[in-house]
Parts: C-alpha cells; structure tokens; sequence
C-alpha cells in the first residue's frame, strides 16, 4: 500500500513495475493518469496550481484505499497526487491498482479515483496569462462518486 | 477554549490567511458558532463563511458537520469544496 504527494513528476511505467515485482498473484493492472488539460473553465491556460491540506490528505487517501480493500479483492494500490505548479500536459494524478482479476483491478481503479475527486482535500487554481480562478466543484464530479454509495 | 483554524485555497487568499490560534468564547463550541463568530470580523469574513454556502469544515483532519463540537487544542480547518484529480 502507498500513498505519495510530491512535487515532483513521476513514472507510471517504472512505479507499476516497481509495485508488480513483489507479487506472484497478480493478474491484472490497471493505471490511470490524469494530466493537464490546456483548455480551461475561462480559456487556454498555462498551468494549474494544485494546494493541499497536509496530513488531512495524505489520511484521506489512505482511507479510501482501505474502502477499497473492503469492497474489492486486491493485492496493492498505489495513488500518487502531485502539488505546486504544473503546466499544461504534465500529469497531476496516477492510481495503480493490481488484482488477480481484471473486474476488481478497473472498478477499484474507477472508484478511487471519483472517491478522490470528491473527499480528498486538494484544490487545483487555473493560471492563466492575465488571470487565475480556482476551479469550482463540479456536479458531475459528486454524481460519480455518489453512484458508488449506491450500488 | 484554545484552537487552531485553518484555511485553504479560494478561503484562504480571500481571508488573507491560512492559519491561527484563537482562544475561542465559552458559547463558541462547533461550526455554527464559529461561523457567526468569525462573521463579526467583518463583511469578507461574513461573506467568505456564509455566501459561499459550500464551504466545508473538518476538525482534526476529520471531516464533520458545522454541529459537531470541539474540544481544547482542537485543529479546525475550513475549507472549500475539495477540486483535486
């Protein structure tokens, strides 16, 4: 189980392979990255400022990984958040979830992430040339999530 | 009653602040009330806590509802609606 917040960039292929090489079992992996996209809530911009809380959100990550555990079979998950200034293309997230079998590896993956974007304290600022915004929640963001408690 | 209050993104540049210690008042005991007590500051206080009527409270990186209650040393932050991933 591993949980990261740095600044830096990372390497999805190295960090899977890193997390694979311990386990016999595995079946399936699945990755996830989200990156920035250029198009803004206001126009093109040049990059997103991502603030956190922490401790609170190194806790809240953790948490949703033992949710996760109680709801699908897996054998690790990795989630790495990135914070500070990041520009248009670089990756902001990455969720790595191995399991024997593929259903548990995607929908754990799946929930992961929704469960992030909706509980974990990180807020994102879009830069633009002229101007900055704070990106604001999005509805369809909770809706995602919220089909999860659901079912 | 002694506390830390945190503040973060959108709350915190507008405040002009990200953390402080208050000796809270004996009647001041959960989220409702700070909300009214931090209110009388003045109007960028009162519109930052209540116009925005999304901000969220958590308290000792737990996150609560504004009726839960604190307790001495307690660390409470508040903050607006979380925008990460």
């Amino acid at each position: 189980m591993s949980v990261r917040i740095q600044t830096n960039s990372f390497d999805l292929g190295i960090e899977t392979q890193q997390l694979r090489s311990s386990y016999q079992q595995v079946g399936a992996v699945v990755g996830f990255i989200g990156t920035v996209r250029e198009q803004g809530s206001q126009g093109t911009l040049t990059h997103l400022e991502v603030e956190f809380y922490p401790g609170m959100t190194e806790k809240s990550m953790k948490d949703l990984e033992i949710q996760a555990r109680e709801r699908w079979s897996l054998i690790d998950v990795l989630m790495i958040h990135r914070t500070g200034k990041l520009a248009v293309q670089e990756d902001i997230v990455c969720v790595v979830v191995l399991s024997e079998h593929r259903k548990d590896a995607f929908e754990a993956a799946q929930y992961l992430m929704d469960a992030l974007k909706s509980t974990v304290p990180f807020w994102k600022k879009e830069i633009y040339l002229d101007k900055e915004k704070w990106v604001e929640g999005k509805q369809s963001d909770e809706q995602a999530f919220l089909r999860w408690k659901n079912n | 009653m002694n506390v830390t209050l945190k503040y973060f993104a959108s709350l915190r540049e507008k405040l002009n602040l990200s953390e402080e210690k208050v000796d809270l008042p004996e009647h001041v005991t959960n989220g409702e009330q700070l909300k009214e007590f931090l209110s009388q500051r003045g109007s960028v206080w009162q519109d930052s806590l209540n116009n925005s009527g999304t901000i969220q409270i958590a308290i000792n990186q737990i996150r609560c509802t504004w009726h839960d209650s604190f307790a001495e040393n307690d660390e409470i932050a508040l903050f607006p609606p979380v925008t990460g991933g």
